[in-house]
């Protein structure tokens, strides 16, 4: 049984800057989540400090309470494809199989010969030759293929074209159903990996400002339009992250429960925004 | 697991030394056979060509030697990306590199050997300094591959430019003091026992080496992914 991978309290510091301040989460097994943020937000950091590659400042990262630092046999469950490339210049495709196989056991060699046909890709091709999209490619049939509990994909669609992007999706639905296992997107392309993620972290000025479920957090996303009074009247009270003014109307983007006694006037209307734009009103510099 | 990882640590540094190897011979002793023929076409004389070609074994395994050092030297943050990026750790990187580094010192050793036995006879004293010259060696190149191995672009500049002229620096003031210090030293039975006696060297050299073991071993626990 996989046991939660913890996030405790964790801080990094470049010198006297602040990149992450006492980030804490839970990942549960089995799970899709994305990691959600502007740039600069520590996305990438946080990434690279719970794979280890880089110690934190303060805090630690646990997998069943034991710290993942230095712990072969925790490591072993955490494989994180990143946007830099780790490994040997000189390195084929092939090989980079063979050593996920050696370090975390039992590769699926079918899925990655498959992923490699739909990728367009030969095995046999070096890694430092590939272009940037073709590089992407190749570094996410490792992490499909892989046999760890948690895959953490930093940027996993960079470079790639819409095919590859949609080809991407499907396969990662499918290992998932065929082998239920975590995973987290750290993407830029909201809108595409939507419908996809169970679980959104939204990361602002070094914080997590969001853990919730996507289901959940969508449907306190409500976007409320009508004459400008009436919405006032109406989101009184409610936690509003943005408003618009088209002429007369006004729309109100909150971010909140609507409860029932709440009236509804007539020329109010309301309805759902998408994770996208939530994210855009979190961080676009407002105080949520 | 940990095994496991170890012995990929261990495999992927032979196989990297290995690649390394053939590419070093095939240029080095090519380089040196190209020089020879050119010699013989100009001079036509064949038994100098021949008796220039039995210096090939000795030149391979001076190459060898600088292979590696090299590698040791070359390679710590290399071998630190792929094996993070495979899941492991430090204390697993550092075991597998050490074994490795006493294996090929070994292996690089043994082969300096027969060589020198083409041209001396064995003399295990000779043989045993020089394999303690050699584990000196390859581990002080390892402890300064992984010092530079945290350093980025810059640093590695300023360490590598500054910290050779401190050494020198003070090195220099040290001589100069003990200059001073002569008279008064060779004055001193105790002093003059500890600089003739044989177990001296052997005390430093042994000091030396644990404290190029921690540096070196300090250094591995300490890395991580550089932003540069």
């Amino acid at each position: 049984m996989m046991d939660q991978l913890i996030v405790k309290n964790i801080v990094k510091k470049y010198r006297r800057q602040t990149v992450l301040d006492n980030i804490s989460f839970i990942l549960e097994p089995a799970k899709i989540y994305g990691l959600l943020g502007r740039n600069g937000a520590g996305k990438t950091t946080l990434l690279n400090i719970m794979s280890n590659r880089i110690f934190p400042t303060s805090g630690e990262v646990q997998i069943g309470n034991e710290d993942v630092n230095n712990n072969d046999d925790l490591l072993s469950k955490i494989f994180l494809m990143s946007e830099v490339n780790l490994y040997p210049r000189h390195m084929k495709i092939s090989q980079t199989f063979d050593l996920a196989d050696a370090a975390y056991n039992n590769f699926d060699y079918d899925l990655a010969n498959r992923l490699l046909k739909v990728f367009g890709l030969n095995d046999r091709m070096k890694i430092t030759n590939l272009s940037t999209g073709q590089r992407t490619a190749s570094k996410l049939i490792v992490a499909l293929a892989v046999n760890a509990d948690y895959v953490l994909l930093d940027e996993p669609i960079l470079g790639l074209d819409a095919n590859h992007r949609d080809s991407f999706y499907k396969e990662l639905v499918k290992t998932y159903q065929e082998r239920p296992r975590t995973f987290v997107l750290s993407t830029h392309l909201i809108e595409e990996i939507q419908q996809l993620v169970e679980h959104v972290l939204i990361m602002d000025q070094h914080h997590i400002i969001i853990n919730e479920d996507t289901e959940g957090l969508l449907a306190k996303a409500y976007a409320i339009s009508g004459p400008e009074k009436m919405v006032d009247e109406y989101t009184a009270g409610l936690k509003v992250l943005k408003t618009e003014m088209m002429g007369n109307i006004k729309t109100a983007y909150l971010l909140d429960r609507l409860d029932e006694q709440r009236v509804i006037p007539d020329q109010v209307k309301i309805g759902h925004y998408d994770l996208q734009h939530l994210f855009i009103y979190l961080t676009n510099g407002g105080e949520y | 697991m940990k095994n496991q990882k170890r012995n990929l640590v261990i495999s992927t540094m032979f196989q990297q030394a290995g690649d390394a190897t053939g590419i070093a011979l095939g240029w080095g002793l090519g380089i040196v056979l190209i020089i020879y023929l050119l010699e013989l076409i100009i001079s036509h004389n064949l038994e100098s060509f021949l008796v220039s070609l039995q210096a090939l074994p000795g030149i391979a395994s001076s190459i060898l030697n600088i292979l590696l050092m090299a590698l040791f030297l070359a390679t710590p943050y290399t071998d630190f990306k792929w094996a993070i990026q495979n899941g492991i750790s430090r204390k697993t990187l550092w075991q597998g590199r050490i074994l490795s580094l006493f294996l090929m010192t070994l292996v690089v050793w043994f082969i300096a050997q027969l060589v020198d036995l083409m041209n001396t006879p064995f003399d295990l004293a000779s043989a045993w300094h020089s394999l303690l010259w050699y584990f000196g060696l390859s581990l002080t190149m390892m402890a300064i591959g992984n010092g530079f191995a945290l350093l980025n672009r810059r640093w590695k500049w300023i360490v590598g430019i500054g910290l050779p002229m401190a050494c020198l620096v003070l090195l220099m003031m040290l001589a100069y003091s003990l200059v001073g210090l002569i008279p008064a030293l060779s004055a001193s039975g105790v002093f003059k026992s500890i600089i003739i006696s044989n177990v001296t060297g052997w005390v430093i050299l042994v000091i030396y080496l644990i404290i190029v073991y921690a540096l070196a071993r300090f250094f591995n626990n300490k890395l991580q992914l550089r932003r540069d």
